[in-house]
């Protein structure tokens, strides 16, 4: 596609959770904003195998960027997800060791935390572990407790930010890969060229995740490399539920974060991941390797998980830098951009942060930033049927009772809650886009039941062919044919 | 009318299910409610559009469809109340029943009875742990057959099957008849595991290749599935070197098991089996909560559907005695247990009610296949009962009548079965 593009402002490169909460904040602004991503709906990168913990802080480095916007950003959730209607609870973390030798590195961790300024975190003896989580194996010695660690569910997080800037005038582009950046004459980024045409800037913010050394090698920057580190996963079915209260890691191994047992905000359990460089960046393939590596090592510390069904497993690539570091810079000899790269973890719980930081880099080095006339303020997303309050769900049913047929056995989606997904502000027509949005399909049946009778929906509101439904974009259609 | 109170709410219009509201009614209950989630009667009956159900109770070989509208007559002869495109959101020990649909929106009723009769779901993709990436082309053969059955879309064009188990070899025939290339039946078992009929009639007939002692040990294609590596496994579930093979196709269904559907009773008390996934039962399909009974494939997976509804109409005629204080409390029990080579025991319990006419069968199933088999009821490692068969395979089910020996049973506390080989 050719299509000229009217210039904007500024161009966001990149819809995971960092880039659409840079777009929410810079749409309060009397600015043209534009987002391009990759694929055909936000948090489909980096983001999409995210487990939804919000980190305490006492992980990163002192003394570093991760370090401070973790902090930070732990300190800002709250009211961030509140603004938005997505729901968020501090459950705490465990760094759990079972080698009393191991005692040290809980104690630089909690010496990070001290530097860090993360509050509350204390290191807690075997005791006082298994009374907190007494479904442990007793083979537990001791572990670092974060009282402010928490979860959200990054899906709708992300889908909540877009929608913000949307609904401020932010227009987002999908299938619009970012294929080489347009400079004048002067080395200062005024464009880019992309999969949907061209689109003119003053500023180009790089939030392409696993892809942002790309993006700084198109614009002459070679100092900067993603190491792509690849996490393999399982998900627990909701039955779990109870067995663990608080995010559990064990001892950090191999830059990574050891194997960790999340519970979801959704009430799934999250088990994983895996920490094992990959030669093609987009190979997100889960392995028999993988899987067992992960299984082993948590049944080791929740011997419970083995008799548990796990309905799902996945894998993501993360989008680590050279610099051990976030890298959120205006870069030396190159005008009309931000690199806002290296955003691997703490990137959801820096998110906030992060964004706050830009806009300060915005202003500081590129031009004020002047507030719209009348934004729209405090946009919530709506929430699901289920999650409504009686009088909500009455008044909701009122004006459409297809909020009153289950689409979604497993996770109680109505059929109303799916219309909604479609005819949001950022629609969501792709199988995947829904389950986001609503949870459809992501339960104990994974979309077994509902998945002939979401097609039809999607085909009778969006007018679109059976055949053309995909699973996420491209080429992944669902149907092969019609009889 | 929807009435407040029922005498018996019958959740799920499958063959168990309308068995059991007929036999409800039939059986006197003064009201009764059969609740279904689809827009029709039927349940899975209505993807099941080859023949074979009904030779038992019909003489006839008929297809699902067919089988269900006998049973959909019969109850068009009965007063029962009926909600379709309505859905069971939640039942709890006093057993108020909440449900929605687009006329009412969300609403709870109550009832004296309840009957269990959601059937089964399919296993996941995620419980086999298939390597590989998440392309779109992957469906449970039980999806698939309802996209092609009812709602007349092809899933692909190219497909190999997962799974020899009856669902997974009706689907490869399926598949052949509308044109799709079914390029292979990978089971990991040494045997395949549906019915023999079926692998002749599917398979053969079709000279579609079958792979035993293999499973897809990865999943390729990004967006739309491009293949599949199937790998033979061997004792260990390890790998067996150079027996990587890949085969490009664009669809894989999986045949995995079907697991009963057990969402609406989790959060009660009722004793799930782990032999069979489902609420333990008695002989009259009562579960350890007085007055919520069920039956059909939520109990157990059978396969014959003949089996299914009439373990719906002893449910049905439990519920039944049940909500009009018939049904007494039994004076003897004895626990049924799956022993050495049996799988499962339904029911898992025998109750003696002695001044009602009492059910008396048991069905088994064995765990692997055996020949010159030796069934045994085993108490203390005393056997009290021998029963001898030429074959017994897990995938048909065996029923013993205890009819004959029911006074005797009620002698002892437990009885485990064991199958051995002469």
């Amino acid at each position: 596609m050719g299509l000229d593009n009217n210039g904007f402002d500024i161009i966001i490169i990149g819809g995971g959770v960092t880039g659409c909460a840079i777009a929410r904040d810079l749409s309060y602004y009397d600015l043209k904003v534009c987002l391009l991503e990759k694929t055909s709906f936000v948090c489909s990168g980096q983001s999409k195998a995210n487990g939804g913990h919000i980190h305490a802080g006492f992980n990163p480095k002192p003394n570093t960027l991760k370090a401070k916007l973790n902090v930070e950003g732990n300190k800002m959730i709250p009211d961030f997800c509140s603004q938005l209607g997505v729901p968020f609870k501090r459950i705490g973390s465990l760094v759990i060791i079972t080698d009393p030798a191991d005692i040290t590195i809980l104690e630089q961790l909690l010496e990070r935390a001290k530097l860090n300024g993360a509050p509350r975190v204390r290191i807690i003896d075997k005791a006082q572990l298994l009374k907190q989580e007494p479904n442990l194996s007793s083979n537990v010695f001791a572990a670092l407790w974060a009282e402010d660690a928490g979860i959200v569910d990054v899906f709708l997080l992300t889908i909540a930010l877009a929608e913000s800037a949307i609904v401020n005038s932010c227009k987002f582009y999908f299938d619009a890969e970012v294929t080489g950046l347009i400079k004048d004459d002067k080395n200062n980024v005024i464009g880019v060229k992309s999969r949907k045409g061209k689109f003119f800037s003053k500023l180009v913010i790089n939030c392409a995740g696993v892809d942002s050394d790309k993006i700084m090698r198109m614009a002459g920057l070679d100092y900067f490399r993603i190491a792509p580190y690849k996490g393999e996963y399982y998900v627990f079915d909701k039955n779990i539920k109870g067995l663990i209260k608080s995010s559990l890691y064990q001892k950090p191994i191999n830059g990574g974060k050891g194997v960790a047992i999340l519970p979801t905000i959704k009430g799934n359990l999250i088990m994983g991941g895996t920490f094992k460089i990959v030669s093609d960046r987009s190979d997100t393939s889960t392995t028999r390797d993988g899987l067992k590596e992960v299984l082993d090592s948590a049944t080791k510390v929740a011997p419970f998980l083995k008799h548990h069904s796990h309905i799902a497993s996945y894998a993501g690539i993360r989008a680590m830098g050279n610099t051990e570091d976030f890298l959120i810079e205006k870069p030396d000899g190159v005008g009309g951009l931000i690199n806002v790269a290296g955003i691997a973890s703490p990137g959801l719980t820096a998110a906030p942060a992060i964004s706050k930081y830009v806009l300060e880099i915005i202003e500081d080095k590129f031009f004020k930033l002047k507030k719209k006339a009348n934004p729209v303020n405090n946009y919530r997303i709506k929430p699901l049927f289920k999650d409504m309050s009686e009088g909500e769900k009455e008044e909701v049913f009122k004006k459409d009772p297809r909020y009153g047929r289950i689409i979604c056995r497993c996770e109680n989606v109505t059929e109303g809650d799916i219309v909604n997904a479609i005819h949001s502000p950022l629609p969501c027509t792709t199988i995947d886009a829904i389950k986001f949005r609503t949870w459809a399909g992501a339960g104990r049946c994974q979309g077994g039941f509902d998945l002939p009778r979401i097609i039809e929906i999607i085909k009778r509101e969006t007018g679109v062919k059976i055949q053309d439904i995909t699973k996420r974009g491209g080429n992944s259609k669902i149907i092969g044919g019609v009889i | 009318m929807l009435k407040e109170i029922y005498d018996v709410v019958v959740i799920g219009a499958g063959p168990s299910g309308l068995a059991a509201a007929i036999s409800a009614s039939r059986s006197k209950a003064k009201s009764i409610l059969l609740v279904e989630r689809d827009k029709r009667l039927g349940g899975i009956l209505q993807q099941c559009i080859h023949p074979g159900f009904g030779l038992i109770n019909f003489g006839e070989e008929l297809t699902g469809p067919e089988y269900a509208h006998r049973y959909i007559q019969m109850l068009n002869n009965e007063e029962i109340d009926l909600l379709l495109d309505t859905t069971v959101l939640e039942i709890d020990v006093d057993k108020n029943i909440t449900l929605t649909n687009t006329e009412l929106g969300m609403i709870e009723i109550q009832s004296k009875a309840i009957i269990l009769a959601m059937g089964c779901i399919e296993r996941v993709r995620g419980n086999a742990d298939i390597s590989g990436f998440r392309p779109a082309g992957i469906f449970t053969a039980g999806t698939a057959q309802r996209l092609i059955n009812i709602s007349g879309y092809l899933p692909g064009k190219e497909i190999v099957i997962l799974g020899s188990g009856d669902i997974g070899l009706i689907m490869a025939r399926r598949c052949s008849l509308e044109g799709i290339k079914v390029k292979a039946v990978v089971e990991i078992l040494p045997y395949p595991s549906g019915l023999k009929r079926n692998v002749v009639q599917c398979l053969e007939d079709f000279k579609i290749p079958l792979y035993l002692n293999h499973t897809v040990t990865f999943i390729h294609g990004k967006e739309r599935l491009g293949g599949v590596t199937i790998s033979e496994i061997n004792d260990l579930n390890e790998i067996v070197r150079g027996t990587n093979k890949y085969i490009k196709c664009d669809t894989l269904l999986l045949s995995l098991g079907l697991i009963p559907e057990c969402e609406l009773i989790r959060g009660l008390n009722i004793e799930i089996d782990p032999k069979t996934n489902g609420p333990s039962v008695d002989n009259f399909m009562q579960t350890k909560i007085d007055g919520i009974f069920a039956c059909g494939n939520v109990v157990q997976v059978y396969d014959l559907v003949d089996w299914v509804s009439n373990g719906g109409e002893i449910a049905g005629m439990g519920a039944a005695l049940y909500s009009t204080g018939m049904l007494e409390s039994p004076k003897r029990r004895v626990i049924f247990k799956p022993g050495k080579n049996i799988s499962s025991v339904v029911p898992q319990v025998i109750c003696d009610h002695r001044a009602l006419e009492s059910q008396g069968s048991i069905t088994l199933r064995v765990e692997k296949p055996l020949i010159n088999v030796r069934i045994e009821f085993n108490v203390d490692r005393k056997c009290i009962y021998r029963l001898k068969k030429k074959v017994a395979v897990p995938s048909e089910m065996l029923i013993i009548d205890l009819i004959k020996m029911k006074e005797e049973l009620f002698n002892y506390k437990e009885i485990v079965v064991d199958a051995g080989q002469d």
